[in-house]
């Protein structure tokens, strides 16, 4: 039988602390690089087109989507951020779709209220051409960097 | 939102990627990046060290896929190489030590704290985490940090269960000690 203690109650407040430390991530020249060992290595052998998404990850843009407005699509002609060649948006219902043209292999994207700070942004992974976040649920000015 | 890729089991991309898929392998990377610099971070691996180390987790839990065998667990096995890493690269350094601020005698009472001194509790703790012995530490991060549970530590570490709630147990004896001063 555990007793009950105050000092369990401060460690577990400083665990709770400690989880909610934000994420680190490797950079895109980190992630190229364990690629390309592995490849040399010849662990795994590199099919068409994965020198490809290592690029894409080197040259990505910041993508402003306006959540909340009626329609939007944020790559469009005369604005568009780099990489757009490869990505566009658009609002279904209430859903934002994203479509990547290269998405077969997987894709990190970053959700930021701030264009310049994707430090402490959210993180999801994808892999597929399309992907869908629920506009109601984001703020209404949301920047996204795919990776 | 479900990222498609997250369907796929670890295992199955780990298969997929010892066949030659790159892309398993990315999103490998990709699903996992955070929790390897997470844990290096409380193990004692200084910022500007992590990044590289972590590469080199990677790469060694790769370059030994072709050793796996049905019914392997990946992450365990991914844990087990950071922790190693971890510990390896530590050891060919002088051990950090850090001397841990004292209680303010004007502390509030723990069901008063603010944001600021859960800000200083946060970095007493990591701080404090120096206090254990390494295998401590790992049982500590894996389990309480990173929520595993005392099945997973075990195997992601090679210990018995026993061992871990044991560890587990003297590791939070210590920290409370510490952090009350």
């Amino acid at each position: 039988m555990s007793v009950w203690n105050p000092d369990d109650a401060v460690l577990d407040d400083a665990i709770r602390q400690l989880r909610s430390t934000p994420d680190e991530q490797l950079s895109a020249k980190s992630m190229a690089f364990i690629v390309d060992e592995a490849m040399a290595a010849r662990t795994v052998r590199a099919p068409w087109g994965i020198r490809q998404v290592v690029r894409m990850s080197l040259v990505v843009g910041a993508v402003p989507v306006v959540l909340g407005a009626l329609v939007l699509i944020a790559i469009g002609p005369g604005s568009q951020p780099e990489g757009a060649d490869w990505a566009a948006v658009e609002k279904r219902g209430t859903e934002v779709v994203f479509t990547i043209a290269d998405g077969n292999g997987p894709h990190r994207v970053l959700a930021s209220t701030d264009a310049q700070g994707f430090e402490h942004a959210r993180q999801m992974v994808t892999a597929g051409k399309e992907f869908q976040i629920d506009a109601a649920r984001e703020p209404k000015l949301v920047f996204y960097k795919i990776d | 939102m479900a990222p498609p890729g997250d369907e796929t089991s670890d295992e199955a991309l780990a298969g997929a990627a010892k066949d030659g898929d790159v892309r398993a392998l990315e999103l490998l990377i990709l699903r996992h990046e955070s929790r390897v610099l997470r844990v290096l971070r409380f193990l004692g691996v200084a910022r500007d060290d992590r990044e590289d180390l972590a590469q080199d987790v990677f790469l060694k839990v790769f370059r030994g896929l072709s050793g796996f065998r049905p019914g392997f667990v990946f992450e365990a096995w991914l844990y087990r190489v950071t922790v190693n890493a971890a510990f390896d690269h530590r050891s060919g350094e002088e051990r950090r030590t850090r001397h841990l601020a004292p209680l303010d005698d004007e502390e509030p009472a723990p069901d008063r704290i603010s944001a600021q001194d859960l800000t200083v509790l946060r970095n007493r703790l990591e701080a404090a985490l120096d206090t254990l012995t390494d295998r401590e530490r790992a049982v500590f991060v894996l389990k309480e940090i990173e929520g595993l549970d005392t099945a997973q530590v075990a195997r992601g570490l090679g210990l018995r269960e026993v061992t871990v709630r044991r560890h587990l147990g003297q590791a939070r004896e210590r920290l409370k000690k510490v952090l009350s001063g």
